[in-house]
């Protein structure tokens, strides 16, 4: 089930892409994709009735789910984060030189110049 | 007709997706990988299995948290890259914002945000270093506990307009980042190996354990907080 | 030690930040080093990091393959840092940074590790395409990359299924049934968009066209390079040559799309930068005809391309008007314009031959056919704009004047040309060495894990 969820999220996210004309709306497309994939990678180490993996009071002895894809996941969101702030001030920098965000009227403003 | 065939290409790329579900294992009963076995056993070097909590001692990575010991120890040089990326998105941030002056409210902020900072701001800042101090024992670690920071640079940033950090995060990443690298250069020059864990690792579940493990997640925590507030810093400003 | 040519530009990044101004005085000192470290270094070595041995820790490895690879991308970023000129302010760390990553992408032998450097390479190239102002080029360059990293992250995550591990050598040998297929599609996409191949290739005239002469010149030749490599080890290391017949059809399709529109461009670095795509095509479709002297003379004329298009970029983002005041330009122009078109004597005429011949050998005929039908309209709209700088009347609003190491940096990039025409051995023994590493994939795998 949790595989359907992300599989259909990433659909969403290339949709949004592929229709949407806000700029804005292609940055969270973005979004939407990279979260599908990081919610694929946890679900794919997850097994049923095991701990978290931490060595701790309650769990002294290993019991744990796949820890791997929890820490590629870590590395993939905080790489996804960088890219969401640099997409977000180009899109500042693009609204200050067009003075909209919408694709075809930047197209129309390209060709005038 | 631009709307039809997005919908056929997202089609085609779901049952694409789907198909591959007959390879995949079903949800909630994946075989733990040969990997990530050796991970939680310690034992990549063959010293090590049976971990207990409390009780092993010097094993090849003691940090209790196993996620914390593949992000620093196993897999450190992605780390190093993870870093790095937020670094190089930092610094475009600052590269593209280039010269936008600083946003003016134009008005005084009010009475509850200007206390309740005042009051919350020495309490998360408390709660983000606890968090990337305690990166190897409990959930969380430098990426969490830079991030919790850099929101109380954010509340800092709304409360007050004149605040500004100027070029303060540029020096903490630079500094916190190369001291990262001659971590692993000292290693490379102790044992020849680039990153090596060339401090005692303890027991696991200690404080003091793990070895190099919660110098680099501290290193990590200032770093993130400074990229993250240079982020926060750049972006607030007049649009 | 492998790990300090990834390890002293990322230094050198991190120390500069708060003065970025200064970091162009060290950038070519940091190239220096990383050079002198890789000619002291011998290949056929393999650096565990952390001391974690191979399926389980990140190794980097450094075979005959990646050292070469290696070399052309220093001597690239050498040229560059030799020519402050065209660095635009500020930009240098990002330059520290990208000579990290790529160098990393090289010798990584990690698909994680991959995805990480491929992510890095990708976010400094996004800054670099912002240059002189260009905000909207480099966000359509920023979603395209963004959406490509998820889909190569996803292929990762599949091999990691598969295989039980991360490890290049480790997926190679041990990939179980099935995931083969969906493992090279995604990665495949993952990297279209950096590779430039056809229907992921929108971004690169938009974004080469900033205004600034640092961006098409290195994301076109020192990138490029790096992604071909990288392309080149995944796909015929890792997956022994299996899903090359699609990239074919792919190449074979860019090569000819390309060409047109590079025809119809009324700008001159909006054609180069399609002429680019196009090359590009005709590299990966080289490669994906299989064998050893495909991947031999793929990589020969990629080295080819490159050296052209270090001087083509550079003059035609400096000064596209007239070449009558700038007769040095004007030469180099020329001669690289012709080694790009395979004019004979030049150093793209060698290349193509070769191409061609093999590909008659192979029965192959559709290839030959795609090549000559692109040399005939790459002849077009080259000669088009020897001729019309050349004769220009247009003396140009803004004169720009070449700086005498650039012109010197030119004129020496182009005599290279002509000499690799005439003596074509230096970038044919790189290209046979590059081979050699890629095709050698017991050697890999026993360097890697260790005697099996």
């Amino acid at each position: 089930m949790v595989y359907y969820i992300a599989f259909i999220l990433i659909g969403v996210g290339i949709y949004g892409f592929l229709t949407q004309k806000n700029l804005f709306k292609h940055l969270v497309s973005l979004t939407i994709v990279d979260t599908a994939v990081n919610i694929f990678i946890i679900s794919l180490g997850y097994i049923e009735g095991k701990e978290a993996p931490i060595y701790s009071k309650y769990t002294p002895i290993a019991n744990f789910v796949d820890p791997l894809p929890q820490a590629l996941v870590l590395t993939a969101i905080v790489i996804g984060v960088g890219t969401l702030a640099l997409g977000a001030s180009l899109l500042i920098k693009v609204y200050e030189k067009y003075g909209t965000l919408d694709v075809e009227q930047i197209a129309t403003k390209e060709a005038e110049e | 007709m631009r709307r039809f065939i997005s919908i056929v290409i997202v089609f085609g790329l779901i049952m694409f997706f789907i198909n591959t579900l007959s390879l995949l294992p079903k949800y909630g009963s994946v075989n733990i990988s040969k990997v990530s076995e050796a991970y939680i056993d310690k034992n990549v070097n063959g010293n090590g299995g049976n971990v207990k909590y409390n009780e092993s001692e010097s094993l090849e990575n003691g940090a209790a948290n196993v996620v914390t010991s593949i992000v620093v120890d196993y897999r450190s040089f992605d780390t190093l890259g993870e870093v790095t990326v937020l670094f190089t998105a930092a610094l475009g941030v600052s590269l593209v914002l280039n010269g936008i002056r600083r946003k003016k409210y134009g008005r005084r902020p009010n009475f509850i945000l200007r206390v309740s900072v005042g009051i919350l701001l020495p309490l998360i800042i408390l709660f983000g270093t606890y968090i990337f101090i305690h990166g190897h024992l409990t959930p969380g670690g430098g990426f969490p506990g830079g991030t919790i920071i850099a929101a109380g640079i954010l509340l800092l940033y709304l409360s007050n307009e004149e605040f500004d950090l100027s070029k303060t995060p540029k020096f903490v990443e630079g500094i916190s980042g190369s001291l990262y690298i001659v971590t692993g250069l000292v290693g490379l020059a102790i044992a020849g190996v680039f990153l090596i864990n060339f401090l005692p690792t303890g027991i696991v579940g200690d404080l003091f354990s793990a070895g190099i493990v919660p110098i680099v997640y501290i290193l990590i925590g200032f770093k993130v907080g400074a990229e993250l507030s240079g982020i926060v810093a750049d972006l607030h400003r007049e649009g | 030690m492998s790990a300090l040519l990834i390890i002293i530009p990322l230094l050198a990044g991190f120390l500069f930040i708060p003065f970025k101004e200064k970091a162009k005085y060290i950038l070519p000192l940091v190239v220096i080093t990383t050079l002198i470290i890789l000619l002291l270094l011998s290949p056929d070595q393999t650096n565990a990091m952390g001391g974690w041995k191979a399926p389980f820790g990140i190794v980097l490895v450094l075979d005959s393959a990646s050292y070469y690879s290696l070399l052309v991308v220093n001597i690239v970023f050498l040229l560059i840092s030799l020519m402050p000129q065209i660095v635009e302010k500020g930009y240098s760390v990002v330059l520290l940074i990208l000579l990290a990553s790529t160098n990393g992408l090289v010798l990584t032998g990690d698909i994680f590790n991959s995805f990480v450097f491929l992510e890095i390479t990708a976010v400094a190239a996004y800054i670099i395409a912002f240059s002189r102002k260009n905000p909207y080029g480099a966000f359509k360059y920023l979603i395209l990359g963004g959406i490509s990293g998820a889909f190569y992250l996803l292929g990762a995550i599949y091999a990691y299924i598969g295989t039980g591990s991360l490890n290049f050598a480790d997926i190679s040998v041990n990939i179980k049934e099935g995931f083969l297929p969906i493992v090279a599609l995604l990665i495949f996409i993952g990297i279209g968009v950096e590779s430039k191949i056809f229907p992921l290739a929108g971004w690169v005239p938009d974004v080469y066209d900033s205004g600034s002469p640092l961006t098409p010149v290195i994301l076109g030749t020192g990138v490029t390079f790096t992604i071909m490599y990288l392309f080149g080890r995944i796909f015929i290391t890792v997956f022994h040559g299996y899903f090359l017949d699609v990239v074919f059809i792919f190449g074979l399709l860019t090569i000819v799309l390309g060409e047109l529109a590079a025809l119809r461009q009324n700008k001159l670095i909006k054609a180069l930068a399609f002429s680019s795509i196009a090359q590009a095509g005709l590299v990966l479709s080289t490669i994906s005809l299989g064998g050893y002297e495909a991947i031999k003379f793929g990589y020969f004329h990629l080295l080819n391309d490159i050296s052209a298009k270090l001087v083509l970029f550079i003059i035609a983002a400096t000064i596209a008007h007239n070449f009558t005041e700038n007769k040095i330009a004007g030469v180099s122009f020329s001669i690289a314009s012709f080694s790009l078109i395979g004019f004979p004597l030049f150093a793209g005429f060698r290349s193509k031959l070769l191409i061609l011949q093999l590909a008659f050998s192979k029965d192959n005929y559709l290839l030959p056919a795609v090549v000559l039908f692109a040399t005939v309209i790459e002849a077009a709209y080259i000669l088009k704009w020897n001729i019309k700088l050349w004769h220009s009347t247009n003396t140009g609003e803004e004169k720009q004047k070449i700086s005498w190491n650039v012109n010197l940096i030119l004129l020496i990039v182009a005599l290279l040309i002509i000499f690799i025409g005439i003596f074509p051995d230096l970038y044919l023994k790189m290209a046979q060495n590059i081979a050699d590493g890629l095709t050698n994939y017991r050697a890999y795998v026993t360097n890697v894990l260790g005697g099996m």
